[in-house]
């Protein structure tokens, strides 16, 4: 079953553009010329150790985070390094949505109007088509009876999921997923990846960050291995798991496989 | 067994207290009670929102008393909230002009006194005002240092040889007492909003930035609610503050609580222990009043957000 | 482009790492960093503009209220005719009723020993090295009231002078350390008095604590000044200023109570169970693990009671104790003086200054003391 409102998948059509992306915290150089091109449709992985700058690259990428060198377009809008204005900063996010680690539900508002609250007054839609929208996400990711409830009141891997079905309710063409279910119980983990399975199954362009190599070989078109700040190796899951070719890939997915 | 000891001790100062009092009264030839509260009172009082005469009771100026503290709490709580949110806001911007005013107005008007600022505006109001002859008008309004006078309708203020009758008289006691409590309650009331809009979490800010809300929706939308959950016990705090330093309208001559009860009818009488018995219950109900009113907002809080 | 630009990065292994480079020099320039502090956004902009130009009229009047048009010299009330500049004359030439009050004039040596004395301890505790005791201080605290009223009274083979005649800085200088020295002993053992096992203890330290916080401290200065007289023995006279001396005491006692209750309650029930498990008696516990830990936490918030209380001490005026503001107020109303409301106003401003600037070094040196720890 589609959903409503992805354009339909061309991996020619562009939808992240980065190019000798450079970033420093201070004097920390966090991201080390990061080439990275993500087409409608595709279903990327980041990976890597903690530290190798893996949320810093897709925090960068809807300008959460600010990049002092190199060159970023996504759907479409340019964004060079010396002229991140909030202006392109609202643009993107009208286009792309984003699952947090700590989900970051707003905790006064239920469930649905946490889902409702970025369309009305972010993107300018009407009341009831919101609420439409709402209650047809709230029924793909399986919670419809937890509308009216506060995220105090749900477990970990629901509020995860709420938070997806708000990301889904502003239509983007892209989702970046910061390290979804680190934040989870191991049992709740499953939910909220199957959840994402779906997703992307359905065709929505997509980036995770995650550690969980069992979801990147069932779903990705790519897998990119990061260290350092830098990009080392990226490949489809068969090649990335089976026949690593970098040194430190080999390492990594030792150290991660074992267990 | 120390316990006993304990309220044996304090029993005995107690009793000490009790039969002194009673030994000095009588040497003074008064007894005590509060019977007297149904007497004529045969005082004016300047401003109350009740009739109010000379053949009023006592306790008919408890009332008009103790309403114009409510008064002048609430006036002073309110323009000192709003002052408070637009000062938090200065000085939460970016660095700048806007927040360097927002600091030093934080920073003046915390470490002066507060019955000092009360004294200023009340020296300043009475001397720069012109006198009843002269007196400022516009919007139908009379301002002079009598007062302020505001039409009530078609009941416009008007002078009359010495005076101005007619239309609402806000005292130039009340208007001073209203600038300094409300300025000076402001100054920490704007750090307590400030703490309180600080403590809410980035990934809140992040979280609505990535469904498109950005600057002033975000932070009506998402941003306050938050931030006056955290911040409502500590205003709490500052507004009981506030209600105990309305009693410095002794100082000025604002016929309140402490001025009224406390100066005029415990120095006139001679029923100084009731008097003062019914200041301190009636602050006492005052500051319980607020911390219940605080509790009740907290709670309904926590239940807006299903806890 | 886009083609071969995901060609490029479907499969793709680094060779050799990228080293870490310098982060690229971002000095804004002069006019870019006051552009910045102007105009953050637009709409802050329009409102910095507004506010400069507000500020810069208003300061231009009060700087030609302040300096240009004051009158610096004189002696009485003819010297400032006007009200368009303000009359430091009337500060100057009070000097003394402002420091000292009423203090016989050829006594002032002993209010001066006061001033200097505190100003040395008071440099030594700023200044103190951080492992320096605590307990010196604290003992100080104690010690100097209690030697300055001595000191200030007479006896023996000094004149006696009483307190009506002291006034001024004089009297908020004793009143403020008095306060502080037996405010804070008192409000530890109410915090302690309400942790006691006790149930009465428990009672009579939390009825008392809750009771002087739900009333104005003006309200407990006129049971002090008006009815205390009423309940004490026909023989036994306190004068007016020990009686509002104790009522400062007591009240700010129970604000004291608050913050050591605090304090103690931050110190980790841990504490006290690894105490019990290596024998300490409680009364060992309580002086040897909890008290120094809790005191350590508290000390910014008793900075913060002091700028309080000398805050505070500007309400003595109300109930005709001479204290900074009543001098001023005195001095207003004095056949010298009486007359041009912009009299008192000026001296009202001086006293802004003066308590702006004490209690705001106060303040930093409290924050000083947070961020230290």
């Amino acid at each position: 079953m589609a959903l409503d409102a992805s354009p339909p998948s061309d991996t020619n059509v562009s939808i992240v553009e980065m190019s000798a992306i450079n970033k420093w915290y201070g004097s920390y150089h966090a991201l080390r010329d990061v080439d990275l091109h993500v087409g409608a449709g595709e279903r990327i992985v980041v990976c890597g150790p903690s530290g190798s700058g893996k949320s810093t690259l897709v925090r960068t990428i809807n300008l959460l985070e600010p990049f002092e060198q190199g060159h970023l377009r996504v759907c479409g809008i340019d964004v060079r390094a010396d002229e991140i204005t909030r202006a392109a900063r609202l643009a993107i996010n009208r286009r792309v949505a984003m699952v947090f680690q700590q989900f970051n539900l707003f905790p006064h508002m239920t469930a649905l109007q946490n889902l409702t609250v970025g369309p009305i007054f972010g993107s300018g839609v009407s009341r009831s088509e919101a609420r439409r929208r709402a209650l047809h996400y709230l029924e793909r990711v399986g919670l419809t009876d937890y509308a009216d409830r506060h995220p105090a009141q749900l477990s970990g891997g629901q509020q995860q999921r709420v938070a997806i079905a708000r990301a889904l309710c502003t239509h983007p063409r892209l989702v970046l997923f910061d390290e979804p279910t680190a934040a989870l119980d191991p049992e709740m983990e499953n939910e909220v990846l199957q959840t994402m399975e779906t997703l992307a199954r359905e065709g929505m362009t997509m980036i995770v960050v995650t550690h969980e190599m069992g979801f990147a070989r069932r779903v990705a078109d790519r897998v990119v291995f990061m260290d350092q700040g830098q990009i080392i190796e990226t490949a489809p899951p068969d090649r990335f798991f089976d026949a690593p070719q970098s040194a430190r890939l080999r390492t990594f997915l030792g150290q991660v496989l074992a267990h | 067994m120390v316990q006993a000891f304990l309220l044996a001790v304090v029993g005995w100062l107690a009793y000490g207290g009790v039969v002194n009092f009673h030994a000095n009264l009588r040497a003074l030839g008064v007894s005590a009670g509060f019977g007297f509260l149904h007497t004529q009172a045969g005082f004016q009082i300047a401003q109350s929102l009740i009739p109010f005469g000379p053949a009023s009771s006592y306790f008919d100026a408890l009332v008009v008393a103790a309403l114009n503290t409510l008064l002048v709490i609430a006036l002073a709580g309110v323009l000192g909230t709003l002052l408070a949110l637009v000062v938090a806001f200065g000085r939460l911007s970016p660095p700048g002009i806007v927040r360097t005013v927002a600091s030093a107005y934080v920073e003046t008007f915390r470490n002066i006194p507060v019955l000092l600022q009360i004294l200023f505006w009340y020296a300043s109001a009475i001397a720069l005002l012109p006198g009843v002859a002269d007196s400022l008008q516009f919007a139908g309004a009379l301002l002079n240092n009598r007062g302020l006078f505001l039409p009530l309708g078609s009941d416009r203020p008007h002078v009359e040889g010495f005076d101005v009758s007619g239309g609402i008289a806000i005292l130039p006691e009340l208007i001073a007492l209203t600038l300094g409590l409300s300025i000076y309650n402001s100054a920490f009331l704007a750090e307590i909003f400030r703490a309180g809009i600080l403590s809410v979490p980035r990934g809140q800010i992040e979280a609505a930035t990535s469904v498109g809300l950005t600057g002033v929706r975000a932070a009506f939308l998402v941003t306050l609610p938050q931030a006056l959950r955290v911040a409502l016990p500590a205003a709490g705090g500052q507004y009981q503050i506030l209600a105990k330093a309305s009693a410095l309208a002794a100082a000025v001559g604002y016929p309140d609580i402490m001025q009224i009860v406390g100066g005029t009818i415990a120095g006139q009488t001679s029923h100084a222990l009731e008097a003062m018995a019914l200041v301190v219950m009636l602050y006492a109900a005052i500051n319980l009043g607020i911390a219940a009113i605080v509790a009740f907002c907290n709670r309904r809080l926590l239940r807006a957000e299903g806890r | 482009m886009v083609g071969s630009g995901l060609e490029l990065t479907t499969l793709f292994v680094r060779e050799s790492p990228v080293a870490p480079r310098v982060a690229p020099a971002t000095v804004p320039t002069f006019t870019e960093r006051l552009r910045r502090w102007l105009l953050p956004t637009p709409a802050i902009g329009v409102v910095s503009m507004l506010l400069l130009a507000v500020l810069l009229l208003f300061g231009a009047h009060c700087l030609d209220w302040a300096l240009v048009q004051a009158h610096w010299r004189g002696s009485s009330s003819t010297a400032c005719p006007d009200d368009g500049g303000a009359c430091w004359a009337f500060v100057i030439a009070r000097w003394k009723p402002w420091l000292v009050g009423n203090y016989p004039s050829d006594q002032l040596w002993r209010p001066f020993t006061c001033f200097a004395a505190f100003a040395l301890f008071w440099t030594w505790v700023v200044r103190r090295p951080n492992g320096a005791s605590l307990l010196r201080v604290l003992q100080g605290f104690i010690l100097l009231p209690v030697a300055f009223f001595l000191l200030l009274i007479g006896g023996g083979p000094l004149p006696v002078v009483v307190p009506t005649q002291w006034g001024g800085l004089l009297v908020t200088l004793v009143v403020t350390l008095a306060t502080f020295a037996t405010a804070l002993p008192l409000g530890l053992c109410l915090a302690l008095g309400r942790r006691s096992r006790w149930p009465v203890v428990r009672l009579l330290c939390g009825t008392f604590v809750e009771a002087m916080r739900a009333v104005p401290l003006l309200a407990v200065l006129f049971i002090a000044a008006t009815l205390l007289p009423l309940f004490l023995p026909r023989d036994l006279t306190i004068g007016l200023f020990a009686r509002a001396a104790i009522a400062f005491a007591l009240f700010n006692a129970a604000m004291a109570a608050e913050v050591f209750r605090g304090g103690l309650q931050a110190v980790d029930r841990g504490q006290i169970e690894a105490a019990t498990t290596v024998g300490l008696s409680d009364f060992a516990t309580l002086r040897r693990v909890v008290l120094p830990q809790a005191l350590t936490v508290v000390v910014p918030a008793v900075v913060n009671i002091m700028i309080v209380v000398i805050k505070e001490t500007t309400l003595l005026s109300v109930i005709g104790v001479s204290d900074l503001l009543g001098a001023i107020e005195i001095g207003a109303k004095s056949p010298d003086w009486v007359g041009e409301p912009n009299i008192l106003t000026s001296g009202y401003v001086f006293l802004a200054l003066a308590y702006l600037g004490v209690c705001y070094a106060l303040s930093r040196y409290s924050r000083r003391l947070e961020l230290s720890r």
